[in-house]
């Protein structure tokens, strides 16, 4: 017991993250083991009737699985995919059944996980979504488990974005429904803005499982999903805007910060904009609209780049998610950036959207009451699942241990030097006819360092989010002997190396080579996707290297690192890999990738009065969509007490005060998003900005109703005039992404903020002294 | 203002938490009555009625603790290595690299710098510990009193005896530590601020009880008259604020209904808070501690600046004295803010945000123009904050109040601060439960 405290505290103290024990689930699965050989022997037609009778809709009443009834399970997949299930996917079942999410190695069988705990789950009554990063995914796993779910007679369906509205509705009655977690939120976005019952396709929000979870949670967590209205065409001024921020020069007339997050103007910079433009003071209320432009064009000019940021596809700009390295599909930026982009590139302008709803990952995933994850890493963010989801996490050791040799860092100050050291390994390594891999930051890194390595006479194949249409045919020969395979943090991911390319004489070669061997170029922006890519050599007990080769250069080392460590770390010259090196480059990720756990909680905690807010709202919305307005009515006497008068003198329309509840949530939304971003002052005055935040909200939606009030008598005035609001039907809906692009806090505490001022100015005097 | 109290009833959520935080209070108020092992209780009860004028050097502590130092209890220490260890810790990230990266690393790093504040608050609290008993050892804890009481305040001095003591007093310490912890996580308020609250709300009545008996009723109800007065003045001067309007270059379609002046830069009349008072009266006391050191042999004639210092820095109620002080404190509110406040840094992070105050440029017009406004805006706030701290010296000359005269000085600062910073949660706390009754 006192041990086991201790191996707890311990756990929760290191930076890996504490997982729970998988023992029980272990001990089940072991114990399934038992009625392996009965069943096996089973006459089909029996063992088919048996298994039926155990996995009927809320047949199960008992939470946790029992090793018989993983034993069956087993055998089902035996008998109609193929497959033995190992112990560790049983054992994998059983915790996630019992609410525990999982982290399995790659080349584990999640699928086949992800399957079983669905089937147990439909036993115990519950309807499930299995949810993934994308449309690809839950169209090939729902593909290759069909017949399994056809075998219980459990039925199931897929979603992707391109399954039509009507489909649906009639998707989402299966038992079991695998889609990509955006589509399932802006089906439920959808479903909340709509003017009419019949236009909702009611996704069942009940158990959920969530392939890849830390990817879905924690890095897409930070951006809200959005459905917007289309709105007026932007006017021609922001080409203007764009012609005279394209003429600027860095330094002159900006500074980009070194994180390269943001980017301010200079003295210069506005009076040049002010002479360009026309205008007397850029900053008055007058100019609001050109200030806007300007930033936004600014943001897009300096800190946006072709290649890393955004594609121009098809005359359209396509965003890279960057911790997956895939087209984001469906995602925009903020209004305005995106004009800006836009311009800059010179693409058609789209549309303008009005903010209708909005709802994030967290929001997604709070609708349903079992969820549980499973992921190659899940450990490194198991405190954020357990906090804000309450999902513990535990780990399944892979069957065969890991054979895989994990190689020191390699550390060089310059670019160059580290592209020698690269070089030279990848030659070693296909001389001997062993497969490499490299992974890059960038898209334009993976395509300079291509031309690069073809300039030395090799042959590399170039995978990025440009040409993910051949993905499954690159990473499917990226295992073949003296393969040598170029890419982006896109094949981390989901991707399955398979030695040999699936012939197995010369997986037998490969194997006498060592396996493939993956050089890192860069340490991504956290350490689970470090993990992911390293990851793909070495499956399945199969043998492997992995090094990394970095440079003090890259970008997140010179903008995250802290300066006394890297100039240190430059002191050491040739030799950069000194302690100094190493430890820069750690924290310099560090810093990124926490930066990026604090954002994803700021989404949540900034989110959660609004959600309440929208929850209540939604509440009276259900009752006119109805065609009652007795829900309004109630709600605005029992919270706008001081307003005794009676809310709606005679007759009101339900659908036009439905339409107000909405257009009015819309306005209250934008208001909310500026207050969000000037919270962070609040710290100045010493108040904690969420709290003060929150303050604001509450006091903010005691007036939402009145404003949907006035709203409605304006608009019912104008229908009886003649000239009001006419229904066009629904409103298009047109779903964009939108993030906040600030850190909470930029201030800190008083005290913090006084030692950290009092340092800049140590700093900055010492500086002044070594000019003199 | 009575139906909040009713709706925080209504609110089990709140409810329990106000609860769980009272209890705790309740805890740390018991603890500081129940004397450290080996203490003899008769003696110490004998000493702090005889001991009227609490010696300068503890009284700080002594405040802080609720007086549970002087009684020698288990938690004698009361929050005061927890407040020290977070100073230091925070005073280390200038020296020390990697702190200062831990600091940046967001929640993460912090959680760890958290980690090694409660490291040296243990630390701290052995190291207290030991100074504190060796001085109750020694029957120099109350000074030269004379009284033969105060000269055996323990029962034992063997070593274990000494090794118990240190040990359940540092063990007081951690459980402090955890309670505050427990308070901010669990209850309601920031636990330290709170306990420290506590303690100094706890040395009130005794405080006005020796008015009561020094001076009459009369005189008694006079000073409660002119406290609330005063307080009344410090609830109003802490509220007061600047509020400088921000835009931000967004492009905000039709008009602006809810929060028109919800974005603003607020520059509070007492941007420092209880920090200068803190800071000049340590300083002040600097020389009587020197002079303490140099005190001659017995007969013999002190140094003229010896006794010139004995004269006019060690009295609270000499002009000089009151003069410095005051002066210091003003002095000081300008330096402090100049710190906290950085025009530039201000400036800096609302053009990279796309804020900016209407019709100024940003950047370095929007520096200067805050800048205008601080130091205007500052003036009476350091002049306020040196009358504030100048009351229990003046009551002390009128009404011969002890130097813990609860309506003044950094009293009263903190506890309207602490009191006005757990309203806004409990509010703040209350809006989020607002809608529960109505979703169900």
């Amino acid at each position: 017991m006192r041990i086991q405290a201790i191996a707890e505290l311990r756990a929760r103290l290191s930076s890996d993250g504490p997982v729970s024990s998988a023992r029980i689930y272990l001990n089940l699965a072991r114990d399934a083991a038992r009625w392996e050989q009965k069943l096996r022997d089973t006459d089909h037609q029996v063992f088919h009737e048996q298994a039926l009778g155990r996995f009927t809709r809320g047949h199960e009443l008992s939470t946790g699985v029992s090793g018989f009834e993983l034993a069956v399970l087993r055998e089902v997949a035996r008998r109609v995919l193929g497959v033995r299930a190992s112990e560790g996917q049983l054992a994998a079942t059983a915790a996630m059944v019992a609410g525990v999410s999982v982290e399995l190695d790659t080349g584990e069988g999640k699928t086949l996980v992800g399957a079983f705990t669905a089937c147990a789950m439909f036993a115990r009554g519950h309807s499930v979504h299995i949810l993934t990063t994308n449309d690809y995914l839950a169209a090939r796993d729902s593909g290759s488990m069909v017949a399994l779910f056809r075998f219980l007679r459990v039925g199931s369906a897929h979603i992707s974005s391109l399954t039509p509205h009507r489909e649906r509705a009639d998707a989402y009655l299966k038992d079991v429904v695998y889609a990509p977690l955006h589509e399932v939120g802006y089906d439920l976005l959808r479903d909340r803005v709509a003017e009419r019952v019949e236009d909702r396709v009611r996704p069942v929000c009940d158990a959920v499982i969530l392939d890849e979870a830390d990817a879905l949670i924690i890095d897409a967590g930070a951006s809200p999903l959005v459905i917007a209205r289309d709105d007026a065409t932007p006017m021609s001024l922001i080409h203007d805007v764009t012609a005279v921020i394209n003429d600027l020069r860095d330094v002159v007339h900006y500074r980009i910060a070194p994180d390269k997050t943001s980017v301010v103007l200079t003295e210069q910079g506005v009076h040049e904009i002010e002479t360009r433009l026309r205008v007397p003071n850029l900053y008055r209320d007058d100019a609001r609209d050109i200030l806007a432009y300007v930033h936004a064009a600014l943001s897009a000019a300096a800190l946006l780049e072709r290649g890393r940021d955004y594609l121009v596809r098809d005359g359209r700009i396509e965003l890279i998610n960057t911790s997956l390295g895939r087209i984001a599909h469906q995602h925009r930026y903020p209004d305005g950036l995106q004009l800006a982009v836009e311009s800059k590139e010179g693409v058609p302008l789209s549309r303008t959207g009005t903010v209708l709803d909005a709802i994030s990952v967290h929001g997604i995933i709070s609708a349903y009451t079992r969820p549980v994850g499973m992921s190659g890493t899940l450990r490194l963010v198991s405190l954020d699942l357990m906090d804000h989801y309450g999902m513990p996490v535990t780990r399944m050791e892979p069957e065969k241990a890991v054979a895989r040799i994990d190689q020191p860092d390699l550390i060089f100050r310059t670019g160059n030097e580290q592209l020698e050291a690269c070089v030279r390994m990848v030659k070693l390594a296909l001389e001997r006819g062993q497969p490499v891999l490299i992974g890059t930051a960038s898209i334009p890194d993976s395509e300079w360092l291509g031309g690069r390595l073809r300039a030395v006479g090799l042959t590399p194949v170039v995978l990025n989010a440009r040409n993910d249409s051949e993905e499954a045919s690159v990473i499917g020969q990226a295992g073949k002997e003296g393969r040598l395979t170029v890419s982006t943090q896109i094949s981390g991911r989901g991707a399955d190396i398979v030695l040999g390319g699936g012939d197995p004489e010369e997986r037998q070669r490969v194997l006498e080579h060592g396996g493939l061997l993956v050089i890192a170029l860069t340490r991504y922006q956290s350490r689970r996707i470090d993990a992911q890519l390293r990851g793909r050599a070495g499956r399945r007990g199969d043998p492997g290297h992995t090094r990394a080769i970095l440079s003090l250069e890259d970008p997140q080392v010179q903008g995250f690192a802290p300066k006394s460590l890297l100039s240190r770390a430059e002191a050491d010259g040739e030799s950069a890999g000194g302690r100094a090196g190493r430890i820069a480059i750690v924290a310099a990720q560090r810093a990124s990738e926490y930066r990026h756990l604090d954002r994803h909680r700021d989404v949540i905690a900034y989110g959660k009065l609004l959600a309440e807010q929208r929850a209540v709202i939604l509440l009276v919305r259900e009752e006119l969509l109805a065609g009652s307005c007795e829900a309004f009515d109630r709600y605005v006497a029992r919270t706008a007490a001081n307003n005794s008068e009676h809310f709606t003198h005679g007759p009101v329309d339900p659908r036009v005060l439905l339409r107000c509840v909405d257009l009015e949530w819309s306005a209250y939304l934008a208001e909310v998003s500026i207050i969000r971003d000037s919270a962070h002052l609040f710290a100045l005055e010493g108040k904690s900005p969420l709290a003060q935040y929150n303050l604001i909200l509450g006091g903010m939606f005691e007036r939402y109703w009145e404003s949907v009030r006035e709203r409605t008598t304006r608009a019912h005035a104008e229908i009886s005039n003649g000239y009001g609001t006419t229904y066009s039907g629904p409103p298009s809906t047109d779903p964009s992404i939108w993030t906040y692009l600030l850190e909470s806090d930029p201030y800190g505490s008083t005290l913090g903020r006084f030692i950290t001022n009092l340092r800049a100015r140590g700093a900055r005097r010492a500086t002044d002294r070594s000019d003199r | 203002m009575f139906s909040a109290v009713a709706r925080i009833f209504r609110t089990p959520d709140l409810r329990r938490k106000i609860g769980f935080t009272l209890g705790i209070i309740a805890i740390y108020r018991l603890g500081s009555f129940i004397p450290a092992p080996f203490v003899d209780f008769k003696n110490v009860q004998a000493c702090l009625v005889s001991d009227q004028t609490t010696s300068g050097a503890y009284e700080l502590i002594n405040l802080f603790s609720g007086g549970a130092l002087l009684q020698l209890s288990i938690f004698a220490l009361g929050i005061m290595p927890y407040i020290t260890a977070s100073i230091i810790t925070q005073l280390l990230r200038v020296v020390i690299p990697h702190f200062e990266t831990l600091y940046k690393e967001g929640q993460t790093g912090q959680a760890k710098l958290t980690q090694y504040t409660r490291y040296l608050t243990i630390f701290l609290g052995v190291l207290q510990s030991t100074t504190l008993i060796t001085v109750a050892r020694t029957g120099a804890l109350f000074g030269n009193t004379g009284v033969p009481a105060c000269e055996n305040l323990l029962t034992t001095d063997t070593w274990y005896a000494v090794l118990l003591m240190v040990i359940t007093m540092t063990a007081g310490t951690g459980l402090i530590m955890w309670m505050g912890e427990l308070i901010t996580e669990r209850g309601i308020g920031n636990g330290m601020s709170l306990l420290i609250f506590t303690s100094i709300s706890a040395t009130f009545p005794a405080a006005m009880g020796s008015i009561w008996s020094a001076k009459g009723p009369e005189i008694f109800f006079m000073v409660i008259a002119v406290g609330i007065v005063i307080m009344a003045l410090v609830v109003f001067v802490e509220q007061s604020q600047r509020r400088i309007p921000v835009q931000y270059a967004k492009r905000m379609v039709g008009r602006r209904t809810y929060g028109g002046n919800n974005t603003y830069i607020p520059i509070k009349v007492n941007m420092a808070g209880v920090v200068p008072v803190i800071f000049a009266s340590s300083l002040l006391y600097l020389p009587a501690l020197l002079a303490q050191f140099n005190q001659p042999a017995a007969g013999q004639d002190p140094a003229a600046w010896v006794t010139w210092i004995n004269d006019y820095l060690t009295k609270g109620d000499h002009p000089l004295y009151m003069l410095l002080y005051f002066m210091l404190i003003v002095g000081f509110t300008y330096f402090y803010v100049a710190i906290t406040f950085n025009p530039e840094e201000v400036a800096d992070n609302m053009k990279r945000y796309g804020g900016f105050i209407p019709g100024i440029r940003a950047g370095r017009p929007t520096a200067e123009y805050l800048d205008y406004v601080l130091t205007r805006v500052t003036l009476p706030g350091s002049v306020y904050l040196g009358l504030i701290a100048l009351i229990p010296l003046i009551a002390l000359g009128l009404v011969g109040a002890n130097a813990n005269f609860p309506f003044g000085g950094a009293s009263i600062l903190i506890i309207v601060g602490v009191g006005l910073e757990t309203v806004k949660q409990i509010d703040s706390q209350l809006q989020q439960r607002h809608y529960e009754g109505l979703l169900r």
